[in-house]
């Protein structure tokens, strides 16, 4: 940047390259529709004759904070452009969490009264990671129990924005494959057509739930599972669609029958699936390019595959569900895949092979452009393909062909992304183990490699379980606080794909 | 490079020239065979049988000559293309050569074919892990020729590092623009030529160096087994980074004294042999103390040695008095990829063993006989990542990646990266045989230790952890298992592409 430039830019750019204070009020903007939400509890709450007031407490403080920050926005001209945009959905995610354990705090949860546990439990609320710290579940009550669900449900709604509208304009996500045009350097006049396509996908989500709470309603009334009560139907709805994975129930999907578990898989793997390709296959009816879908097709192999080896390893042992090797191994499969995780058996005491097939689909995902975490599948192929090509250099050193994704070809700069991501993805994954080992070897449980591991993979990858100390239906409780905030940090991380976060910790991105 | 459009004729269907390649590794088999001399000539001074080694000195120099007479005037042809088939197929026909003596043997530990490729794939990949479960019941000659077989592979690896990888643009060339300036130039081969044998000189010289010390100490009394037998042998296997004992129990069965002697000499092999070559013989120590790759590689090293050191005193493992010595050790004996043990560390707990299996992923540095990513790949990546998030906030910047105040070419950058993902890559899916296989075949083994059996095979350092620990044996596996794992050595050694290209249809068309 030359120095006239510079001058150029004088004004709220003085000394930052970034408009912080006008971040700041849209930050503050988004915190105060937000905090409408709590309403949603404080209904639950009157009708359950419970105490709304930490509901209502957690409103007014959010909607209090997001006004402040407006306020000292207001005075001054915004000038939030794309780069600021980071910052905004950082800041965002952050505070989101912290007003989701908020209630928590402040209606003494047993478990979660502590500030960093309440952090933790909102953040994988909004993240729709699903760890959970909670270890008595009965202490809950109704409107308690759907608020943690909601937040689930609110970050999904969340993550729709961010995949096609806000990651792609960061070069972050894999969706600048989507061939939507992104328009507006404003980011908070996000273009008509952006809009259009985030209401759409939105639309899609809520009927998806709507139709998975029938489903499950009606599993409920007709008798094929009598724990199933309509409550269970909305609370279960809402954190399958985000890929969540929090449950009212201590034990998870286990005492629920196997139609419940049948019509869970079902909306789990809908929900992995690609919203866009998703909408064109059911409203416009373009089924051959779902079919056609080189991520769908993926997702298929290694969904097979994976419940292949779980239901083959199930039957053939005697595990903690053998009972049906079919259901539980399917179920367990999908579940992982996506980032979900529920469960309907306890896994963590599986043996080796079933064990490291569950680390393994962590680190998969559900498709780009789905409420998914993790590497997702996008990437995956495209990583895959750039070896090959690398490989076909090696041979030819003059060929130029380019890396091909749905019969197209793909710019180099989204393959270099992909690349990177998968970098720094690994990168996290393995400081993010070392830390939890190095924690847990001085102040916490007792670890095995493999829980380590796995502890970091569903974090940093918003899955939720993890084996030994954090399986499905244990506990992250016992972890110190240090290995909480890390955790935390990595489910905040995972869920923004890395990069918008990372930069904020760059000097280049605050300076010029 | 063009050499396809200007010989169409030649090479009939296929895209490459096969005799030619073939006749190559023919005549690098029948110079190999030679070696078997050497044992046999200690069989004869211990009054064994030389015969085992003579036969596979007569067997390998015939099958050598014959596929030296296939490739007979067409050796002129071979180009880089070809490269990548000689390299693999002359460490396969290495490590059949180094098995035939077990064979010939008739030891009862060694008599399948499958087991005996293992152990000399083993040896020739400089990896060290065994299917022995009696290794002081060997003959003296046939323990020496376990020995010997890593030494010749590191040879072999400082070769393939120098002159082969960087011109098929797998090694990291930019650290031998110091020792070749400027481009591929005609007078190249006569180049590497002479480098190769400087280097050569450098790695026979501190092996000498290593026995005369190792001699030293036994005979000063600091450590009373060490012969001049065990001398000889250790040294063997230290400086290609191998990490193949004579002794049961590895180092374990010797001294303080020898451990540190061959903590330090296995630091000094996994560095840079150009580096160490300009620092001493050059005397420009300097070049060496700026050195990023040599500086991150001790910063590893030592960050290694403090975890360790830290947990063993912290939890009392081997005794305070023993933590800081075992500690580094182990430390530099995993991350050179030698994998020597001075304690059965199998045993240890999560942290430590984590600690040893994220070593398995460093290496030492490029030009080294160690194995593994290496240090200056890791030192790449992060750099192109920093890189990368810096260019998410600034499309427009463009800035090289740099290494010792050196641009390095986006090619050299790109096939780092591209090593680093096929590394992980490879390691994913090896772990994934192994564990499917030991579930289905045994032995029982923890997730971490499947991750540590295939991370020891893939990164050529040697033992895992139980039933494949340092003081035990890879002979519990399942043959699907043992191929694999001969498999992941070979992979690992040659750098994963040469042998990866091999496996497309592009690389035998035209």
């Amino acid at each position: 940047v030359t120095r006239a430039a510079a001058a150029r830019r004088l004004g709220p750019r003085t000394r930052l390259a970034i408009d912080v204070v006008g971040a700041l009020g849209l930050v503050g903007t988004l915190v105060r529709y937000l905090s409408l939400s709590a309403l949603a509890p404080v209904a639950v709450a009157l009708g359950y004759g419970e105490s709304p007031w930490p509901f209502l407490g957690a409103g007014a403080i959010a909607g209090a904070i997001g006004l402040a920050l407006e306020r000292i926005a207001a005075r001054r001209p915004r000038r939030v452009g794309w780069r600021e945009g980071s910052l905004v959905i950082s800041l965002t995610w952050l505070l989101a969490a912290a007003y989701g354990g908020l209630p928590y705090v402040l209606a003494g949860v047993p478990g979660l009264d502590r500030p960093i546990d309440a952090l933790f439990e909102g953040m994988s609320g909004f993240t729709t990671t699903g760890a959970s710290l909670l270890l008595d579940f009965e202490a809950l009550n109704h409107s308690m129990a759907m608020w943690r669900q909601l937040t689930q449900w609110l970050g999904g709604l969340g993550i729709i924005v961010l995949a096609f509208a806000i990651l792609p304009r960061l070069h972050v996500g894999g969706r600048q494959l989507l061939e939507s045009e992104l328009p507006g350097p404003e980011i908070n006049q996000l273009g008509d057509r952006v809009r259009q396509t985030v209401r759409r996908f939105w639309v899609l989500y809520v009927a998806l739930t709507v139709l998975e709470a029938i489903a499950l309603a009606v599993v409920g009334w007709t008798g094929l599972d009598d724990r199933m009560s309509p409550f269970d139907a909305i609370a279960h709805a809402l954190t399958t669609i985000p890929t969540g994975g929090f449950s009212p129930e201590s034990r998870s999907l286990e005492g629920f029958a196997a139609a419940t578990h049948w019509v869970v898989i079902v909306f789990m793997f809908l929900a992995g699936m690609n919203f866009a390709l998703l909408w064109g296959a059911l409203l416009r009816g373009r089924i051959r390019a779902l079919l056609r879908d080189d991520e769908l097709q993926l997702y298929a192999v290694v969904l097979a595959a994976a419940a292949g080896l779980l239901v083959v390893e199930l039957a053939t042992e005697d595990l903690s569900g053998s009972d049906n090797p079919l259901r539980h191994g399917v179920f367990q499969a999908v579940a992982l895949m996506t980032g979900t995780g529920f469960a309907t058996v306890d896994f963590a005491g599986w043996p080796t092979l079933a064990l490291m097939t569950i680390v393994a689909l962590m680190f998969f995902g559900g498709a780009a452009g789905s409420t998914t975490g993790s590497v997702k599948l996008l990437r995956h192929v495209i990583v895959a393909r750039s070896l090959k090509r690398e490989l076909r250099l090696a041979v030819h050193p003059e060929s130029v062909r380019a890396v091909r994704f749905n019969r197209s070809p793909v710019e180099n700069d989204v393959v270099r992304a992909a690349i990177v991501f998968v970098l720094l993805y690994l990168g996290l994954f393995v400081a993010g183990t070392g830390i939890i080992a190095l924690d847990a070897s001085f102040d916490g449980p007792t670890l095995t490699a493999l829980d380590a591991f796995s502890t970091a993979a569903s974090t940093l990858g918003n899955v939720g379980p993890a084996s030994g100390p954090a399986g499905p239906m244990a506990s992250y409780e016992s972890f110190s606080d240090v290995s909480t905030i890390v955790m935390s940090a990595l489910m905040w991380l995972g869920r923004l794909e890395i990069l918008p976060v990372l930069v904020l910790f760059t000097r280049t991105y605050w300076r010029r | 490079v063009s050499d396809a459009r200007t010989r169409p004729g030649r090479r009939g269907r296929l895209g490459i020239e096969l005799a030619g390649a073939i006749g190559v590794a023919g005549t690098l088999l029948m110079y190999l065979s030679v070696s078997a001399i050497v044992p046999a000539a200690i069989a004869l001074g211990y009054g064994e049988s030389p015969w085992p080694f003579l036969g596979a000195t007569a067997i390998a120099a015939a099958v050598g000559r014959g596929l030296a007479q296939i490739g007979r005037g067409r050796e002129t042809h071979v180009g880089f293309r070809e490269g990548y088939l000689v390299v693999a197929v002359t460490w396969l026909l290495a490590a059949a050569f180094g098995a035939l003596p077990y064979l010939l043997s008739g030891d009862a530990q060694l008599d399948r074919p499958l087991d005996a490729l293992f152990e000399a794939m083993s040896g020739f990949t400089t990896t060290g892990a065994s299917i022995l479960t009696d290794i002081e019941g060997l003959d003296r000659s046939m323990a020496m020729w376990r020995q010997l077989t890593q030494w010749l592979g590191g040879m072999g690896i400082i070769v393939l590092a120098l002159a082969v990888l960087p011109r098929l643009r797998v090694g990291g060339r930019q650290l031998l623009e110091s020792e070749l300036p400027g481009p591929e130039v005609e007078d190249f081969a006569t180049r590497i030529r002479s480098t190769a044998r400087r280097l050569w000189a450098l790695y026979v010289g501190l092996t000498a160096a290593l026995v005369v010390l190792l001699l030293a100490i036994g005979w000063s009394g600091l450590d009373e087994a060490m012969t001049p037998f065990h001398a000889f042998a250790h040294a063997f296997s230290t400086m290609p980074t191998g990490g193949f004992s004579p002794k049961a129990r590895s180092i374990e069965a010797f001294g303080p004294a020898t451990e540190w002697a061959l903590t330090a000499f296995m630091i000094i092999a996994g560095i840079n042999f150009a580096l160490i070559w300009r620092a001493t013989v050059r005397r420009q120590p300097r070049v060496a103390i700026r050195d990023e790759e040599l500086r991150v590689y001790l910063l590893a090293a030592v960050l290694g040695s403090a975890i360790l050191i830290a947990v063993l005193w912290k939890e009392d493992i081997a005794g305070h008095a023993d933590a800081i010595r075992h500690g580094t050790f182990q430390a530099v004996s995993i991350m050179t990829t030698t994998g020597f043990a001075s304690v059965d560390f199998s045993g240890w707990s999560t942290l430590p063993l984590m600690t040893l299996v994220a070593l398995m992923f460093v290496g030492g540095s490029a030009i080294s006989t160690a194995g593994s990513i290496k240090v200056v790949r890791h030192l790449l990546l992060a750099r192109v990542l920093r890189r990368e998030v810096r260019r998410s906030v600034h499309r427009e910047l463009v800035e090289p990646i740099r290494l010792n105040g050196r641009v390095i070419d986006e090619r050299t950058v790109r096939a780092a990266v591209s090593f680093i993902l096929l590394y992980v890559g490879t390691f994913v899916i090896g772990s994934g045989v192994i564990a499917l296989d030991t579930a289905l075949q045994g032995p029982e083994m923890r997730p971490i230790n499947v991750l540590a059996v295939t991370a020891t095979t893939l990164g050529n350092v040697g033992p895992g952890l139980s039933p494949a620990g340092p003081m035990g044996s890879f002979e519990s596996f399942s043959d699907v298992s043992t191929a694999t794992m001969t498999v992941l050595m070979w992979l690992g050694r040659l750098e994963l592409i040469p042998v990866f290209v091999l496996l497309s249809r592009r690389y035998w068309r035209r």
